[in-house]
C-alpha cells in the first residue's frame, strides 16, 4: 500500500518543497494593503448615519471606479420597503393617442422567466421608482419614445406612473396571507417628460 | 509589551501561516461555475440593452451621474465602437470564467475574467447588484491566490510534478473577511431597524412580490412563523460572523448557513446572489473533510491532509 505520512502544518513546511521564503517587508507591505483595504472597503460601510456616508463616498468613488472595491451592504436592513408597486409609462402621440407602456412585472411572471430577466429587475424596477434614479429617467422616457414612435405620429410625451399598494401592518395574531395582497391601485404620475424631435432615434 | 507581540503573532498566523491549497481550489471550480452561470445567463440576454452602442442608457451622461470626473475602467471604450466587439468581450469574460473553473492557464483566466466583469461592471452599474459586487471582490482576490495547484487542467497538462499543496491564504482570509464583515455590518443595520427587533420583517420580506420564487412555506402566514423567521434570521446572521471561526463550531455553522442561504433562494429571487455566498462557505471547510469526502466519492483511499490552522 502506497502509505503517505501524516504531518502537522510544521512539519509538512519543513518536508515540502524547497521555497523562496517571504520576506518581512513583502508582509508588512501585504499587511499595509489588507488594512488599508479593511478600512476603506468595509468600516465605510458600517457608518449607519447617511449623513456620514455621504461625506464619505465621494472619496471613494476614485478607487471604486478603478478597481470596483467599494461596497455597500444594506440586504433588507435597516427597514424594508413597505408596499409593492410597479411602474408604467403613458406614451402620448402627436394626433392625440396614447399607449400604456407597462415596465417587467416581476409579479407576474413565471419563475423561469423572474430568474431569466432578473437583470432588468434593478433598472426598470428599482431605479426608476427610487429617488436615486431620477437622473436616468430622461434616458429610460428617451429610449422608451424612440421604440414605439413612427415617423406618421411622433411620440410627443412620457409620463412614468408609479403604481402602488402599502401592505397592512400584521398584528401580533394575524398577518395578511400572501394569497391575498391588494392590488397596486394608488397612483401616481411622478415624471413627464417632452419628447423633442431631437430625442428620437430615426 | 505582551499584548502587542501576542497580537502581532496573531495577525502572522491569521493571515500568513501555510494552509492547505485545496480549500480555494474548490471555491475556485465552483465560483467559476456560478460566475459563467451569471454572464451567460444574466449578462449576455442583454448586452444590446446595456452594453452595447446604442444601450439603454448612453454612457458618458451615465458616467458623470456615477462616477464624477473620475477615471473608470471600462476596457469596452477602448474597443471599436460596434456591438460584435463588445458581445465577444463578453464571451472572452465567459471563456475566462470557464477556464477558470476548469483550471486551464488558470492565474491568467482569473485576472481576465476580473478585467471582463469589472469593466461590465463599471460600464453599466445600473444593473448591479450585491451578488455581483460580491462576485467582483471575490475575483479580485482570486488573483492573487495559487488556485492553479489542486483540481486544475494545469496540474494535468503543463506539471510534471506535484506542486506545493500550502500556500500563504492572505488571499483566502480577505475572501473569508469580506464575508463575515458583510454579514456583520447587516446583522448591524438589522439589529438598529425597528421592524427586525418587532419580529416583522420577515414578513414584509416574504409579501414583497417582485422577489417570490418558489412557493413559500405554509409557517409564512403566520404572525408566529413570521416573527420566529425573522429572529432566527438574525441569529443565524450573528453566527456567520462569530462561531465560524471556531475550528470545534465551524462546521455546524457553515451546514447552518448552506441551508439558510438556500433557504433564502428559495423563497426570493436575488439572482446568483445566494450562490456566490454558497460556493464561499467551501472556503471555510476544513481539508482533511474535504479529502475523506472526495475519497469517499472517488472510493480511494484519502490522502493524509494538512491542517488548516
Amino acid at each position: 500500500m502506497n502509505e503517505q505520512p501524516r504531518f502537522t502544518v510544521s512539519e509538512a513546511e519543513r518536508q515540502g518543497p524547497v521555497r523562496a521564503v517571504e520576506t518581512g517587508s513583502w508582509r508588512v507591505f501585504l499587511t499595509c494593503v489588507i488594512a488599508v483595504y479593511l478600512v476603506v472597503s468595509n468600516l465605510v460601510s458600517l457608518s449607519h448615519y447617511p449623513e456620514l456616508n455621504q461625506e464619505l463616498r465621494p472619496y471613494m468613488r476614485p478607487l471604486r471606479a478603478l478597481s470596483g472595491v467599494e461596497t455597500i451592504w444594506q440586504l433588507f436592513a435597516p427597514d424594508m420597503r413597505l408596499m409593492n408597486f410597479h411602474n408604467t409609462a403613458i406614451v402620448t402621440f402627436e394626433d392625440g393617442s396614447q399607449r400604456l407602456y407597462e415596465f417587467p412585472r416581476f409579479d407576474l411572471m413565471t419563475r423561469f422567466e423572474a430568474f431569466k430577466h432578473y437583470k432588468l429587475q434593478k433598472l426598470f424596477h428599482d431605479y426608476m421608482s427610487n429617488p436615486v434614479g431620477v437622473a436616468y429617467r430622461p434616458a429610460i422616457a428617451r429610449y422608451i419614445a424612440s421604440s414605439v414612435s413612427s415617423p406618421g405620429n411622433r411620440a410627443v410625451m412620457v409620463t412614468f406612473c408609479f403604481n402602488f399598494a402599502s401592505l397592512p401592518e400584521p398584528s401580533p395574531e394575524r398577518v395578511l396571507s400572501q394569497k391575498r395582497l391588494p392590488y397596486h391601485v394608488t397612483k401616481d404620475a411622478h415624471f413627464v417628460f417632452e419628447v423633442r424631435p431631437g430625442d428620437l432615434a430615426e | 509589551m505582551k499584548a502587542i507581540t501576542g497580537a502581532l503573532a496573531a495577525w502572522k498566523g491569521f493571515w500568513f501561516a501555510p494552509a492547505s491549497v485545496r480549500p480555494i481550489c474548490l471555491f475556485r471550480i465552483l465560483f467559476g461555475f456560478f460566475l459563467t452561470v451569471n454572464l451567460l445567463g444574466h449578462y449576455l440576454p442583454y448586452y444590446r440593452l446595456f452594453f452595447s452602442v446604442d444601450a439603454v442608457y448612453p454612457t458618458a451622461p451615465l458616467f458623470f451621474f456615477k462616477y464624477g470626473k473620475n477615471q473608470v475602467f471600462d476596457l469596452l471604450l477602448l474597443l471599436p465602437p460596434d456591438d460584435s466587439f463588445r458581445l465577444g468581450f463578453i464571451y472572452l469574460g465567459v471563456a475566462a470564467s470557464i477556464f477558470m473553473a476548469i483550471g486551464l492557464f488558470t492565474r491568467v483566466s482569473t485576472i481576465v475574467a476580473f478585467a471582463c466583469l469589472l469593466t461590465l461592471n463599471n460600464h453599466f452599474p445600473l444593473m448591479l447588484n450585491a451578488g455581483d459586487n460580491y462576485a467582483r471582490l471575490c475575483l479580485l482576490f482570486l488573483c492573487f491566490a495559487p488556485t492553479d495547484r489542486a483540481f486544475s487542467l494545469d496540474n494535468l497538462l503543463f506539471r510534471k510534478e506535484k506542486p506545493e499543496q500550502l500556500f500563504e491564504p492572505w488571499s483566502q482570509r480577505l475572501i473569508q473577511i469580506q464575508f463575515a464583515f458583510i454579514f456583520f455590518i447587516n446583522w448591524i443595520y438589522k439589529v438598529c431597524g425597528d421592524i427586525w427587533t418587532d419580529g416583522s420583517a420577515v414578513y414584509y420580506a416574504t409579501r414583497l412580490t417582485e422577489f417570490y420564487r418558489l412557493p413559500m412555506p405554509v409557517f409564512l402566514d403566520s404572525a408566529f412563523g413570521c416573527k420566529l423567521a425573522t429572529w432566527s434570521t438574525l441569529w443565524i446572521e450573528f453566527l456567520l460572523f462569530t462561531l465560524i471561526w471556531p475550528k470545534r463550531t465551524r462546521n455546524y455553522v457553515v451546514v447552518t448557513g448552506v441551508l439558510f442561504q438556500l433557504g433564502l433562494d428559495w423563497c426570493f429571487n436575488l439572482g446568483m446572489f445566494e450562490y456566490f455566498f454558497v460556493a464561499t462557505y467551501l472556503l471555510f471547510a476544513d481539508p482533511a473533510t474535504i479529502d475523506s469526502i472526495l475519497a469517499r466519492v472517488s472510493r480511494k483511499r484519502a490522502p493524509e491532509a494538512v491542517a488548516n490552522e
